[in-house]
């Protein structure tokens, strides 16, 4: 869906789902992940359908991921850095019954 | 002027359940009115628990009619489910509490010796136990108790539910059965009269046989243009609420508890904060500490949401049910618990208001008793 | 670590920074706390990190932030960035997280300068991956310098979605289409407005170019319509929508949406701050004097979040509102304050000019949301259209009973994106006026933190 504009120039090693991925230096990790060209991250936890980041301001919390064990962090917020263990959050909690 | 038989003023647990109960009974035209549902509504906040715990310590009655509801309440969810087509998330595995210290526990374990003794005197039951910490742990095996959970109690026969779903139901059933749902409606003069009881709100006039109050902390300010004081009080309650979880926590405690939803509710706040629905950082903060030390895997859990509600409380803590002086025909209903009483609320209140009979089981409820 | 300030400023955006610059200018001790990483807000975003291809794609009205993120980094305040303010209390206290752990502070005054954010509409198929806000694209050509692959539809009204085509265009992006809601015919209110837009030919200039430059690029524009769609199985694989009796169809892997600009008003509410709608642009905003003082005495608005009228006049209305509370303390003399205040409203004046003609002309369609049943309203609990029509039905009609029956504001956004949407759907339905209808309650925490977080929070005493 997305892909880099420019050369990147100084670049950062993220642990993306386990596996290692370059990207810009002083992203955020929610640009990063897009960036890698993956289209969803992560999965509605009511209804298990694939969502992606939509406002990329802090509004719409559809960017929550995994970041270095805590759970449910804005990525969008949130500045990659060398090393950064993240996860995608696929698990499905279910609606009401 | 709009005609009715019976006008419900107040459509929160305690009025919407007898509103529901009156057109069951088919007690012909029956009104109720709903203000405004704003933040100042508790039937909106609270916990959601069908509990006895603790009730009736100065007062057998209430600890009857408290035990009784609670085992009525899976009958009266079946019949409402049914008739609604809405679940209300029913859960009636017992419920419990966790004590942090051996104070905490010892208090409890005097409150339960001698609501047993009470009960047993009157050839009723309190069938609450207490537990040490590994008989407590059992209860919850997925859920690691904090290191200060010195032990535990185990409601038998309790649970908790969605009450907001619960008063959707009861909304929607009181409609479908005939009932009338006035929603925007401020009543602001209250003449009563012997067969015909005018209600003027801000944008009509009702006249009806019977009236029911039952709106909460705006009771007070509709009894008091009456000369009636209800000598109810305010006191907040704050709660936090989670993230959602897979299903990990079986049964309700006074403190935590996981809705059907996945999330946790915690806090159990008791404060002297006037009507004031603010929340607020210390109580919240103190509130949470607690949680996490029953369960400290409540502590990576995201805070998501908090409120707060002000309860209606009686001065002895059980509930008022009542006719005001001079008018027999002019109902008072008031409580903290209406989420628990539901089943009571809609089953027996309205044969009382319907027949004038008031049931001996709650005539110890009235509004003489506060002014001794 | 200092806890108690003059003014805690809250946001790094062109109002935010401009306050707080000038805030300390004045010598008074400032705290400025933003959410983001680096400064510069939403409009400025990575300012101090952009040169060369990108800055000139982003344009000079991006560049023009480079000015005001200067004259920050020369001030001395405390500045906390990657602070999640999640507390605002009338009084002054103000409780924020910075990575993992929460503090308070304490503002005589504080300046709420959080902005403003794209307007959420709900349509079909808009949680699927690959739909975004253009902000969105905006902002990740900003942070990250990323351009969409593959075919782009863009759709909504407003100036920002021809802006975020015209940078597409730069990129070489594909742009199968623009699907505008704005009707075809310009609303006769614009026209009313025309005369004092016309004093700001440069504004006007620049936004025929814009225009120009999507007609020269071959793109299809289509106006007026309706019954906007996004379809595909698990990510966008195409957008849909109708014009008058014909339909449009286009393959897409994105789909970007911007339906207008609304302010942020969750610190304002959440205080019980008074607030006005905004009848045009229909939104509510906090009800503040010309210094961008609340209903609230020690509360201030600033920029987009007081009324949104773009950068230039964000970092203007920060200066406001420093001027008002430098002068409450007592630190500059009020005819001084007036000499100043009189130099910020004339540029004020002049560059609102044109922004009466641009909210009438690019005003919410009426139908913007009549949307099929299937559509989710609520993104975070996914609660359905046609399950809110059917509580309103029933007679609900209140949005915070809404939120109690079927959950919708409960989830991790706390009805950041589906609030505005639910209120005008519960007026549509009813028919009752949007300004009776209100707005869902909002209570701490105003973002997520970690009941641990919470837990171990650090009090001031009393």
């Amino acid at each position: 869906m997305f892909s880099s504009y420019e050369e990147k120039e100084k670049t950062v090693t993220i642990i993306l789902d386990g596996r290692p991925e370059k990207v810009s230096e002083g992203v955020s990790v929610a640009a990063a992940v897009l960036g890698t060209g993956e289209k969803h991250i992560r999965r509605s936890p009511v209804t298990g359908e694939l969502r992606a980041p939509f406002c990329l301001m802090g509004v719409c919390y559809e960017c929550l991921m995994e970041i270095d064990g805590e759970k449910d962090r804005q990525s969008c917020q949130v500045e990659v850095k060398e090393g950064m263990k993240i996860n995608r959050q696929m698990q499905v909690t279910g609606d009401c019954k | 002027m709009k005609n009715a038989d019976i006008i419900v003023i107040g459509g929160g647990a305690t009025g919407a359940a007898t509103g529901l109960g009156l057109v069951r009974n088919s007690a012909g035209k029956v009104l109720l009115f709903d203000e405004k549902p704003g933040i100042h509504r508790v039937s909106r906040a609270n916990f959601g628990l069908t509990t006895y715990m603790c009730k009736g310590l100065n007062d057998t009655a209430y600890a009857d009619w408290a035990l009784r509801s609670t085992y009525e309440w899976a009958g009266f969810a079946k019949q409402l489910e049914k008739e609604s087509g809405i679940c209300v998330d029913l859960s009636l595995n017992g419920g419990g509490e966790a004590f942090l210290t051996q104070e905490e526990m010892q208090v409890r374990v005097e409150m339960t010796r001698v609501l047993k003794e009470l009960a047993s005197a009157r050839g009723s039951e309190y069938p609450v136990t207490i537990l040490d910490r590994a008989d407590f742990s059992r209860l919850m095996p997925k859920m690691k108790l904090g290191e200060k959970v010195v032990g535990g109690m185990f409601v038998k026969g309790a649970g908790h539910v969605n009450p907001l779903f619960m008063l959707r139901a009861m909304r929607k059933t009181f409609i479908d059965r005939g009932g009338k749902f006035v929603p925007g409606e401020s009543v602001m003069e209250i003449l009563p009269g012997k067969s015909n009881i005018t209600v003027k709100t801000n944008k009509s006039e009702y006249g009806c046989e019977k009236l029911v109050i039952a709106a909460g902390h705006g009771s007070t300010r509709l009894m008091g243009r009456l000369g009636v004081d209800l000598h109810l009080y305010p006191q907040r309650g704050q709660l936090l609420v989670t993230n959602r979880m897979p299903p990990l926590l079986p049964i309700p405690l006074l403190r935590v508890r996981q809705t059907a939803e996945g999330t946790f509710m915690i806090g159990v706040s008791n404060e002297s904060a006037g009507h004031d629905v603010r929340v607020t950082v210390d109580v919240l903060k103190d509130q949470a500490q607690k949680g996490i030390a029953v369960f400290p895997m409540l502590a990576r859990l995201m805070w998501v949401r908090s409120w707060a509600a002000v309860r209606v409380m009686t001065p002895d803590g059980s509930p008022l049910y009542d006719t005001i002086p001079g008018h027999d025909n002019i109902f008072i209903l008031a409580g903290h618990s209406a989420i628990s009483l539901a089943p009571m609320h809609a089953k027996y209140i309205p044969l009382w208001i319907i027949n004038g009979k008031k049931p001996d089981d709650i005539k110890g409820f009235g509004l003489g008793r506060f002014n001794v | 670590m200092k806890t108690h300030f003059d003014a805690i400023v809250i946001g790094a955006g062109p109002a935010g920074l401009s306050c707080a610059s000038a805030l300390t200018g004045f010598g008074l001790e400032v705290l400025l706390l933003d959410e983001q990483t680096r400064p510069g807000g939403q409009i400025y975003k990575n300012i101090e990190n952009v040169f060369g291809k990108r800055l000139q794609i982003l344009g000079e009205d991006y560049a023009a932030g480079q000015k005001l993120v200067s004259r920050f980094r020369r001030q001395k305040l405390d500045y906390v960035p990657s602070a999640a303010v999640w507390q605002v209390e009338e009084d002054g206290h103000v409780y924020y997280s910075c990575e993992g752990s929460s503090f308070e502070v304490f503002g005589k005054f504080i300046v709420a300068a959080t902005g403003a954010m794209e307007r959420p509409v709900p349509f079909p198929g808009w949680t699927l991956p690959g739909v975004m806000g253009a902000g969105g694209a905006s902002n990740l050509i900003k942070d990250a310098g990323l351009m969409p692959k593959g075919k782009v539809v863009l759709a909504g009204s407003g100036p920002l979605l021809f802006l975020e085509a015209v940078h597409l265009i730069d990129m070489g992006a594909d742009i199968r289409a623009i699907l505008e809601t704005t009707s075809v015919l310009p609303h006769l209110s614009s026209l009313f407005h025309l005369p004092a837009a016309v004093r700001r030919t440069d504004f006007l200039k620049k936004g025929m170019s814009m225009l120009q430059r999507i007609k020269k690029a071959g793109i299809k524009h289509y106006k007026g319509i309706t019954r906007l769609a996004a379809r595909g199985e698990e990510n966008l694989e195409s957008v849909h929508a109708q014009k008058g009796e014909k339909q449009l169809d286009f393959e897409a892997d994105l789909l970007l949406t911007h339906f207008g600009v609304i302010p942020n008003t969750a610190i304002f509410r959440q205080i019980g701050c008074r607030h006005a709608w905004n009848e045009v642009q229909r939104y509510w905003y906090p009800e503040c004097d010309k210094w961008g003082r609340t209903s609230h005495n020690a509360i201030f608005a600033a920029g987009d979040g007081k009324f949104v009228h773009g950068a230039v006049a964000a970092a203007l209305k920060g200066e406001m509102a420093a001027l008002a509370i430098t002068a409450d303390m007592g630190m500059i003399h009020e005819s001084e304050c007036s000499i100043w205040a009189g130099q910020i409203e004339k540029q004020l004046a002049r560059d609102l000019y044109p922004r009466p003609f641009i909210d009438a002309l690019y005003a919410p369609a009426p139908d913007l949301y009549e949307a099929a049943p299937e559509t989710i309203v609520c993104r975070c609990e996914s609660i359905t259209m046609g399950q809110i029509n059917r509580v309103i039905k029933e007679g609900c009609i209140d949005p915070n009973e809404i939120k109690a029956l079927l959950r919708p504001g409960m989830g991790a956004c706390q009805g950041r994106m589906c609030g505005s949407a639910l209120s005008e759907i519960i007026s549509l339905r009813s028919g009752i006026d949007i300004k009776a209808v209100g707005t869902l309650n909002i209570r701490p925490p105003l973002k997520n933190i970690s009941l641990q977080e919470i837990a171990d929070i650090e009090l001031c005493e009393g």
